[in-house]
């Protein structure tokens, strides 16, 4: 799945991974793949902007750590981020729904 | 020279995000590919294989890049408006304090001719920067929480123009002020260098803004601006305006400028109305013949 597809997702998709515990930037990365099976192979360097705009926004910290028995930034969701991701994946399945029975995927 | 020293050393020179911001992502990023060759040396034998598998996964420098300094351009963005809002208070409370240490007439019209043009390119400059101030700090509010690189061009353009001219109003202003001070002592002198020191600090503060709203060159600068209401794209309305219908522009500025010329020199209206009449034929063909080519109003319309 190429990043253009995913734009406009990969805010959530990074939230739900640290929901999950504590993560750095690589960990977080392989776990997106890992976890769509491979679909979501993208260019790895694309989760660190990312990253950065979530943290400004409030929805994830950071801070360094030794993990691993090196130092990296670990990321942590936030209790403003457990409430967007909770948003969102209201308005997913909502959507999803929706499309779904257009597209005849889920009769009703 | 690693092939991850190579790639970072050309995602810096890519990188248009200054102070701790370079630093993080710098070592983000190494301590990123460092984690990735050692995922990958498992699974490929050479060290050097791995590294080239790692470098290659991250994505091209310029994509990341223009990521990471489009993130940087849209926080700048948002906070454009708080700066020249301040910049621009800065340079009116200038404007305010220098204007307290003059005796009206402003500058006597047996003022040394070096003080007239000063004074007259010091006005005109003030007049360009606030007009082209206006134009960006509406293109800014009205797109703030979606600012696209076309629309960050157009703010750094406006900027520019607005930020050079308040450069030149305040070394105007400063050289009316000592040529004035050289020719009469004036009991106020300090509080009217103050002024000058305000408004140059205003412009530097502008300038500063303008610097951080950078355009990348690999931007998508292809969209279209988004329409905006009549009153946040005023700025580009009244530029689009101004080309379509450059005499009434004209005539309308100039009757508003010599209101205050006429104050200013204690004259009759018809008096001071040819004055006006360069002044704003300056402001309007400036806009008139600069918009466009700098692209900051929409093409023409038949």
């Amino acid at each position: 799945m190429s990043a253009e597809q995913l734009k406009g997702h990969l805010d959530p998709l990074v939230l739900a991974v640290l929901e999950g515990g504590p993560a750095h930037g690589y960990a977080i990365i392989e776990s997106l793949r890992n976890r769509s099976d491979g679909v979501f192979d993208l260019a790895e360097g694309t989760i660190y902007p990312a990253l950065h705009r979530l943290e400004r926004a409030g929805t994830v910290t950071s801070r360094r750590e030794v993990t691993s028995g090196r130092e990296r930034r670990v990321y942590r969701l936030s209790a403003k981020g457990r409430a967007a991701l909770r948003e969102r994946r209201t308005s997913w399945t909502q959507f999803s729904s929706a499309v779904s029975q257009i597209l005849g995927l889920n009769p009703a | 020279m690693t092939a991850i020293d190579r790639y970072l050393a050309e995602l810096e020179s890519r990188l248009r995000v200054g102070g701790r911001d370079r630093k993080r992502i710098l070592a983000e990023v190494r301590d990123h590919l460092d984690d990735a060759t050692s995922g990958r040396e498992r699974a490929l034998e050479h060290h050097e294989h791995a590294i080239a598998d790692a470098v290659d996964a991250f994505g091209s420098p310029s994509a990341i890049a223009t990521q990471f300094n489009a993130e940087a351009g849209s926080r700048a963005m948002r906070r454009a408006p708080f700066v020249a809002f301040t910049a621009g208070i800065a340079v009116f409370a200038g404007l305010l304090l220098a204007g307290r240490t003059q005796q009206r007439p402003a500058v006597p019209m047996n003022a040394p001719l070096a003080t007239q043009v000063a004074f007259f390119v010091a006005v005109l400059a003030f007049q360009v920067a606030v007009v082209a101030g206006f134009c960006a700090a509406s293109r800014a509010l009205a797109l703030w929480r979606s600012p696209a690189a076309r629309d960050r061009q157009f703010v750094r353009r406006c900027a520019t123009i607005s930020t050079g001219a308040l450069g030149v109003a305040a070394a105007g202003w400063a050289i009316t002020l000592v040529l004035a001070f050289n020719r009469v002592q004036h009991p106020n002198s300090a509080v009217g260098l103050f002024g000058a020191a305000f408004m140059i600090g205003g412009a530097g503060a502008a300038i500063v803004a303008t610097y951080r709203l950078r355009v990348n060159p690999s931007d998508d600068l292809s969209d279209a601006y988004v329409d905006t209401n009549v009153v946040l794209g005023l700025g580009e309305n009244l530029i689009g305006f101004v080309r379509n219908h450059p005499a009434a522009s004209c005539l309308t500025a100039a009757a508003l400028s010599a209101w205050p010329a006429m104050a200013h020199a204690e004259t009759t209206f018809t008096g001071a109305l040819p004055w006006g009449l360069i002044q704003a034929a300056t402001v309007v063909l400036a806009f008139a013949v600069l918009g466009p080519e700098l692209g900051l109003c929409t093409p023409r319309t038949a």
